[in-house]
């Protein structure tokens, strides 16, 4: 899929947390740039800041220092409700542990971040639902509640509901970290199905075998970005 | 949206029943002991008495010399009511006798009878619902075989005639002609229901003889007069008699009561008591809920934390979170309403004599509606806090933390606010209770002035019967 401008800028990133006098550093000055249509791996041994990085991404945290463009717009200090509303509008997450909520069907699951997009008809949602959930192949299971469901089927839900609303990018952050390897490679091939499709991707992952999927891998190591050369010879350091 | 969020509420609820049970059973109890005690309260001691002016009605509370209540004599209270100058009327009056009615729906039945004299609706200046009341004279030998019913002896014993009037009906074997009903509502002695009322006092021998006092009396201020003035006027008109029948009527001592506070001198005390205690429940029954939402919260963060991660707005979990709390408390206020209804029913039935105005106990609807709205305010501001906290709950770490969610210091802290919270009020519901078994207990154990042992009280009624 050929890229089509930049769709996320990343410069100069920090993320610093404080607990209890300790100041622990899981992001120093990461610059990243994700193009539009692309697919990204980001890899890294555990404790790296990868998670904390895609978080930051989603806008489900703030960064301590740098800068960060969403569609060229500046998003890294939005105030609660309109980080909510560019979540909501702009990226789609795929969790590890799948976080589709119990008391909803698998239909409700996945309309229900359209169900927060002020002005959307109900006929619309609906539309858009039965969509996303054919395009995982789980139309058929809409009545059903997660908890009827395996590993594998909640993982497509939760991709489902990541797709429904037509997001700019798909954050996924292991994807396939509670599934089995069979149900782990589905989700994989799903997912680059997608990117084949147009759509933009960042996805975390410790498993070299998943990160070939992308179509760039993204190595991080002690809150920075760094090359898969130097990445080798820092892990060699340490083992050292 | 709204409809969206009934929809999910009602889910909740059904698929946590024994969350929802306890919520609703803790706000139903709480909103419905403290209506059905507050109804009783504004009955018998907020409502105002249902006489015409009642601040200008007394009670005449005498003494005698020995320190026992004592009523009037016939005698003393002609020489009363000819002395007196600050009341317009001063009735007498005795409802120690039943009477037997024969009436067409029922057969002969003992009943509570109002004996007075014939100035007695004069003092309450209330208009019957029919017909007329006494005319002066009609106490006298030959005219007094007239009866006035109450509107409950109307209704029950005569079907609410309408033509009732003028037709005759038997008691305790005479005939007496019907001339008027009151209408609802008015009872005098309050105590008492399905009353008649005729102008008949006792027999000739025992009205003339002074050292009898049986009389009780009743009166009406004059207008312009106040209760001091009646007092001093009571006073001197008592001092006099006394000074001309020593024997009889020396050294009593004459009290006016205004009315309402006659009524409620026993209970009123007694009342405030349990609206207190009622009230340490309502504010339990509060603190419980919260709690219980508080818990709900916290289980249901990651809930929280995955909604705002997928977009939703502070507004949006806000209103969702507080539907869910309406919801409970409409169940709660409908619960406490139907429990309120079968209390106000079931202390009707059972205080009516009781208390004074124990039959006239109804759900007043001023006091449903804000018990109503009290349980949506407990509720709402029960789960006020918790849906503030969630809807402004950080994803990132709620979603991290997975089930280690509710064990920030902040969450420990406002639980043992809680648990400290309930110990405080339950301390204080036990006070009360401790209070009001001790009333109990004193009035169980009052001197009465001979020995009780070996002695039965019979009371022999006739049935009604029914064809």
């Amino acid at each position: 899929m050929a890229s089509n401008g930049t769709l996320i800028e990343i410069e100069d990133l920090t993320k610093v947390f404080y607990t209890d006098e300790v100041e622990t550093h899981a992001l120093s000055g990461v610059h990243l740039s994700i193009a539009r249509g692309e697919y990204v791996a980001m890899s890294g041994p555990s404790g790296c800041g990868k998670s904390t990085l895609l978080s930051i991404m989603g806008l489900l945290d703030t960064p301590t220092g740098g800068s960060y463009l969403l569609n060229g717009k500046p998003v890294a200090n939005l105030s609660f409700g309109e980080r909510s509303r560019i979540r909501n509008q702009e990226i789609g997450f795929i969790f590890q542990s799948f976080n589709l909520i119990g008391d909803l069907t698998v239909e409700e699951n996945v309309e229900l971040p359209l169900t927060y997009r002020a002005g959307m008809p109900s006929a619309e949602r609906k539309k858009r639902v039965k969509e996303a959930l054919e395009r995982v192949n789980m139309a058929h299971r809409m009545r059903h509640y997660p908890a009827q469901l395996s590993g594998g089927q909640q993982q497509r839900v939760a991709v489902a509901r990541a797709l429904a609303g037509a997001p700019s990018i798909l954050l996924a952050d292991e994807p396939t970290g509670n599934l089995d390897s069979k149900n782990g490679e589905a989700v994989m091939h799903l997912l680059a199905d997608l990117h084949r499709e147009g759509a933009t991707i960042c996805m975390v992952t410790h498993d070299p075998r998943f990160a070939k999927h992308a179509q760039r891998e993204v190595h991080l190591f002690d809150g920075k970005v760094v090359s898969e050369t130097e990445l080798k010879k820092l892990e060699e350091e340490v083992e050292a | 949206m709204l409809f969206h969020d009934l929809r999910y509420a009602l889910r909740q609820l059904r698929r946590a029943p024994g969350f929802s049970f306890t919520v609703v059973l803790t706000l139903a109890l709480s909103v419905g002991a403290a209506t059905a005690v507050f109804c009783v309260i504004d009955t018998v001691v907020l409502r105002p008495l249902p006489f015409v002016t009642p601040d200008q009605i007394v009670a005449i509370q005498a003494t005698a010399r020995a320190g026992y209540t004592q009523p009037a004599s016939w005698p003393s209270y002609q020489d009363e009511t000819r002395q007196l100058t600050t009341f317009s009327a001063l009735a007498g009056y005795s409802s120690f006798k039943k009477i037997t009615i024969e009436a067409p729906a029922s057969g002969p039945t003992a009943i509570d009878c109002v004996r007075s004299t014939d100035n007695f609706f004069q003092v309450f200046g209330v208009q019957p619902l029919l017909g007329r009341t006494y005319l002066p004279g009609e106490q006298l030998d030959g005219r007094n075989e007239i009866v006035v019913l109450s509107y409950d002896a109307w209704q029950f014993y005569f079907n609410a005639d309408r033509k009732i009037i003028g037709k005759p009906v038997t008691l305790d074997g005479r005939s007496f002609t019907v001339i008027g009903v009151m209408p609802a509502g008015f009872r005098f002695p309050l105590s008492e229901h399905n009353e008649v009322y005729i102008p008949r006092l006792l027999d000739e021998s025992w009205m003339q003889r002074r050292g009898a006092h049986w009389l009780q009396t009743v009166g009406r201020i004059k207008d312009g007069a106040t209760v001091q003035q009646a007092q001093a006027d009571l006073t001197h008109v008592f001092n006099d008699i006394g000074r001309s029948y020593p024997d009889t009527d020396g050294g009593r001592i004459v009290k006016p009561v205004l009315l309402a506070d006659s009524i409620t001198a026993k209970t009123k005390g007694p009342l405030w008591t349990l609206l207190a205690a009622v009230l340490a429940l309502l504010a339990i029954g509060c603190v419980n809920v919260a709690g219980l939402l508080l818990a709900r919260g916290v289980r249901r963060e990651h809930e929280m934390a995955m909604r705002v991660a997928i977009g939703a707005g502070r507004k949006r979990l806000l209103a969702q979170l507080l539907t869910e709390g309406v919801m409970l408390a409409v169940l709660g206020a409908i619960g406490g309403a139907l429990l309120a209804q079968g209390l106000i029913i079931a202390m009707r039935t059972f205080l009516v004599h009781a208390l004074d105005r124990g039959a006239d106990i109804r759900m007043n609807w001023m006091v449903l509606l804000a018990a109503v709205l009290a349980a949506v305010a407990v509720s709402l501001a029960a789960s006020l806090f918790p849906a503030v906290r969630l809807s402004g709950i950080d994803p990132n770490r709620a979603l991290k933390s997975g089930d280690s969610a509710g064990t920030q210091r902040s969450q420990a802290r406002l639980r043992t606010g809680f648990v400290v919270t309930q110990i405080a009020l339950t301390l204080v519901l036990l006070v009360v209770s401790g209070l009001l078994m001790r009333m109990m207990t004193r009035y169980a154990h009052t001197d009465l002035g001979f020995d009780p042992n070996h002695i039965l009280s019979v009371k022999i009624r006739f049935l009604p019967f029914h064809s």
